[in-house]
């Protein structure tokens, strides 16, 4: 008799963990309001948007929830599931390269929500319970299981991650809901497709990682390789490599300049094992414990500043070196991401508004962005957002011009390359701020392939930005950062 | 309710011929419906011709046994018939001169027994002006019998002709409604012709555009000589001079007017005569104020509207401030058949060029017409910021043209080249690609045994096993039943 009543508190234990007691109280509403600037006059502010997503405890006090929905906030407010009090949360870290955000609310109610425990790896097939509130603040649980896992890129960056597909039954409401396994955290919903019921959400090793980092005194974040690559399945390019033609490896195709991957690597070169694994030559690799990832995973998975052993295959030998991997560093760009939508660096002198071309600026259009915006523009976007000539090389342009007196006959001009600032030449708004600290204004703009300059009558420009200024109600006609 | 206003109706109707029978009768004798054939340039697969439809359109009796129509009635078109209203029989008609810049074409008919008791028309002394009125005959809608509208002028300015894709020229504009077969129909003022019918906005009722009287004495001047050379371009694009700042930089005085050149076309009139930052002051003698606009026989008009009246090999003349000094300057009008202006072609098969199952062909207009701009990759947009910048952004320099690999004819030697299709092809074997003649001399000197071809903007080249590429190609255009290999036109571009 004794070994089945064994069993039998087995099997009660199990399902005890399956739906831990604390789920009501491990989850929160997010209620954010948010006001993006305005891309093309950055004083300005886009009407404020309210978005609701939930959010997870995940120590006391600190709430885990995606990026995107506190991107651009001016308020956050948590809510526990059935109450009615709504508390005031800060943005401890927010990081667009992995889509997660980590809050803090006041400590007094803290005691409110008790945190979840994480969980560890969940390989396809691993049964999930998802939650959420239902329209009266009640939770709501769904099953499912993690039916793919993938690296794949996040709707807020290039980069990619790994991520876990899961099909639940539930009928997801928002994101930013927990995903539990045996009773553990085993994911962030991220984005919801209701068509084909699949949850797509961050894994646990991941969140975990960001949450320990965010806390810490300094935020490390996550390691990129700052590489381009291509497969190499054609059997012809393989052999033109002097690779065996069902062989191993992909193609570095460019890597980004003064990068760790600069230091080691060369275009041409076939990457065979990266950090102790082998690449095939689509770019996966065998993962223990997922099964076949994207080899993404391999430099995701690790922090900034570690050193990986790459072997590649170079002048028909296999070398072996070592690439340092760094965080991402998006003022390293030509073109910077700016997915935070951080407002940009600007001036606007004499009418004329000029900044930095970002991704975001780009981005302002909405879906048909490729074909809204100034074709030269994106295809320099296109071809060239990650790699500029030199470190700190900008794109300076010419957004328009708000008519006035002074600029008479140049206001149809708008999103133009600059090249010259009073004859000078300019690659940053740095420059440009420095010239005009050092000329006393603006009066004199070369745009490229345009012969005929703009010239603004020096005597004239202070009264004009003061005029311009007032009826074009512009609160601040510069906005520099203190970093340059 | 209904009755009276069908009552009405019907005497509305009938008024029309009654009233214009008496003096317009003879204009049966000089408008004729145009029955064509036409088939069009397939541009994804350049080896065979397009589907082929059939349409009508119309055109009025030149003096000299010519009939005067619409480029667009009669391009691409493989069997072209005319008839005059009230005759059975369809002659047999063949184009002459074709101007695409313009939309106008001139015929001829075979047999002259069509012109027997026609009148042909002519063309009036002076245009329209607003608010006078007009008449619209044509076959519209594939009617037998003539159509007459009648309208007024509501505007004469200048519109993006829709044949060419990129010339503009002047257009009238009138309130009657044109419409699919009115096309190359003669517009009247005082019986004399002073337009002909063209292009319609969709979107819009009761508003019609018809070319102008300019524009025809210009095609027909043009066409005098035996061939149709087309209208020159200047190639300048201009900056107006307001700000003091400029002028003063530019040696403008208070009292002097103009403005500043801003751009030259490498393929314009202008090259090589005017330069960067001159100041143009007059033209021809009229004084260029600072926005562009010269005083022209009592209107306002655009400077360039002067060039619009002139033909290739004319001069222009121009005063012009060149560092702070006044030079007169004569700049002789020419027409460099230029490659990269991206203008609708017609009656021309695309050029092409085949290898191991990769089709090559020229960037055109008509290729870029394939794509839904409203839903383009990166590669899509490319092709198309290459058309748009080609000469502004210096992508066209050592170039003829911008080859770009169409299309994939599926083949084991060609899987993994999918990823490639619309790129446009910087060099081959190493070999810089200016043109399609250029295409099969660098593929003959593979290196190694491979084909290497990169792409603008792209840093993985494609690649070729030569040996499997030249054991493909026959049975390559077997399976998919091209009769050869290449259409590459032998001269070079001029």
């Amino acid at each position: 008799m004794k070994p089945f009543i064994l069993s039998l508190v087995l099997v009660l234990s199990l399902a005890a963990t399956a739906f831990p007691n604390n789920m009501e109280k491990a989850m929160v509403q997010i209620i954010v309001t948010a006001q993006r600037p305005d891309a093309r006059l950055p004083w300005r502010r886009e009407r404020p948007v309210l978005r609701v997503s939930y959010g997870i405890v995940v120590a006391p006090g600190r709430i885990l929830t995606t990026e995107d929905t506190v991107r651009n906030a001016t308020l956050v407010e948590v809510q526990g599931s059935g109450q009615s009090a709504k508390y005031t949360a800060r943005i401890l870290k927010a990081d667009p390269r992995i889509d997660a955000a980590l809050l803090a609310i006041p400590d007094e109610v803290a005691g409110n929500f008790s945190p979840i425990t994480w969980d560890g790896i969940q390989p396809r097939g691993t049964k999930v319970t998802l939650a959420q509130f239902d329209n009266a603040g009640q939770l709501q649980t769904g099953d499912g299981r993690v039916s793919e896992t993938s690296v794949s890129s996040l709707p807020s960056s290039p980069n990619a991650v790994l991520t876990l597909n899961v099909l639940s039954d539930l009928k997801l409401e928002r994101i930013g809901a927990p995903v539990y396994a045996n009773g553990r955290l085993a994911g962030m919903a991220i984005r919801y497709d209701a068509t084909n019921q699949i949850i797509e959400a961050l894994p646990a090793t991941l969140l975990k990682r960001f949450t320990e980092s965010a806390t810490a005194p300094q935020y490390r974040g996550f390691a990129t390789a700052g590489l381009s690559w291509a497969p190499m399945i054609d059997p012809a390019k393989r052999k033109y490599h002097g690779l065996k033609e069902n062989g191993r490896g992909v193609l570095v195709l460019r890597t980004t300049p003064d990068s760790g991957s600069a230091r080691a690597l060369e275009p041409g070169d076939v990457i065979l094992s990266w950090d102790g694994s082998v690449i095939d030559s689509h770019g996966y690799y065998m993962d223990p414990e997922y099964g076949r990832l994207g080899f993404p995973h391999l430099v995701s998975k690790r922090n900034p500043g570690d050193t990986v052993q790459v072997t590649v295959y170079r002048n028909r030998q296999e070398t072996n070196v070592t690439v340092t991997l760094e965080a991402y560093d998006d003022n390293r760009a030509l073109i910077p991401q700016n997915t935070e939508g951080v407002p940009a660096e600007y001036l606007m002198e004499g009418g004329l508004l000029i900044r930095e071309l970002t991704a975001d600026y780009l981005s302002a259009f909405g879906n048909r962005w490729l074909v809204l915006n100034s074709p030269q523009l994106v295809n320099l976007y296109l071809t060239r957002a990650q790699f500029p000539d030199k470190p700190g090389d900008r794109v300076v342009i010419l957004v328009g011009i708000l008519p006035d007196d002074i600029n008479k006959g140049y206001e149809m001009i708008r999103d133009q390359i600059i090249t010259h600032v009073n004859g000078k030449p300019v690659s940053s708004m740095k420059d440009v701020f420095s010239i005009r600290k050092t000329d006393g204004g603006i009066s004199h703009v070369t745009l490229k392939n345009f012969a005929a300059e703009i010239m603004l009558e020096p005597g004239a420009l202070a009264k004009a930005n003061s005029r311009i200024a007032e009826s074009y109600r512009i609160p601040s006609l510069i906005l520099e950062r203190k970093g340059n | 309710m209904k009755h009276i206003l069908r009552i009405y109706l019907l005497i509305g109707l009938a008024a029309l011929p009654r009233a214009s029978t008496a003096g317009l009768s003879h204009l049966r004798e000089s408008v004729v419906k145009i029955y064509v054939t036409a088939q069009r340039e397939d541009f994804q697969q350049p080896w065979q011709g397009g589907t082929s439809g059939s349409g009508n359109g119309s055109g009025y009796i030149l003096p000299g046994k010519r009939i005067l129509t619409n480029a667009h009635v009669v391009s691409d078109t493989r069997f072209i018939e005319v008839q005059r209203e009230g005759d059975t029989r369809r002659y047999p008609a063949k184009v002459i001169f074709a101007a695409h810049d313009c939309d106008l074409a001139m015929l001829e008919v075979t047999d002259p027994q069509f012109f027997d008791n026609t009148r042909p028309l002519s063309l009036g002394k002076t245009m329209p002006e607003l608010n006078d009125e007009v008449l619209v005959l044509g076959y519209p809608m594939g009617g037998d019998r003539l159509s007459l509208t009648k309208g007024v002028v509501s505007r004469i300015d200048y519109a993006l002709y829709s044949h060419s894709t990129v010339d503009s020229h002047l257009v009238l504009q009138v309130d009657a409604a044109i419409n699919p077969g009115n096309s190359g129909g003669p517009v009247l003022f005082n019986d004399k012709v002073i337009g002909l019918a063209f292009q319609g906005i969709m979107a819009s009722q009761n508003i019609g555009y018809a070319i102008p009287l300019p524009v025809i004495e210009h095609f027909l001047a043009d066409v005098a000589d035996g061939s149709y050379d087309g209208y020159p371009e200047l190639g300048v694009q201009h900056m107006e001079l307001i700000a003091p700042a400029l002028r003063r930089d530019l040696g403008l005085s208070d009292n002097q007017s103009g403005v500043v050149v801003a751009y030259i076309d490498p393929f314009g009139s202008a090259k090589g005569f005017l330069q960067d930052r001159d100041v143009l002051l007059s033209i021809d003698g009229y004084s260029i104020a600072n926005d562009g606009s010269v005083s022209y026989d009592g209107n306002t008009v655009e400077y360039t509207e002067l060039i619009e009246r002139k033909q290739r090999g004319d001069k222009v003349k121009f005063s012009i401030l060149r560092d702070h000094r006044i030079l007169s300057l004569n700049v002789p009008l020419a027409n460099r058949n230029d490659p990269f202006l991206y203008r609708q072609t017609y009656d021309e098969q695309p050029e092409y060029w085949i290898t191991g199952g990769l089709v090559f062909s020229p960037l055109s207009r008509g290729y870029l017409g394939m794509f839904n701009a409203d839903v383009i990759t990166p590669a899509i947009h490319r092709l198309f910021y290459y058309a748009d910048f080609a000469k502004k952004d210096r992508l066209y320099e050592g170039r003829e043209a911008f080859i770009v690999l169409i299309s994939r004819l599926p083949h084991p030697v060609n899987t993994y080249c999918e990823e490639y299709l619309n790129q446009i092809v910087r060099t081959v074997n190493g070999k810089f690609i200016r043109s399609m003649k250029d295409l099969e001399p660098a593929m003959a000197a593979a290196s190694n045994g491979f084909h290497v071809i990169t792409f603008e903007g792209q840093d993985n080249p494609l690649i070729l096993d030569a040996e499997a590429t030249a054991k493909a190609e026959n049975e390559i255009l077997f399976r998919y039943n091209i009769p050869s290999s290449s259409h590459v036109k032998k001269e070079s571009c001029p």
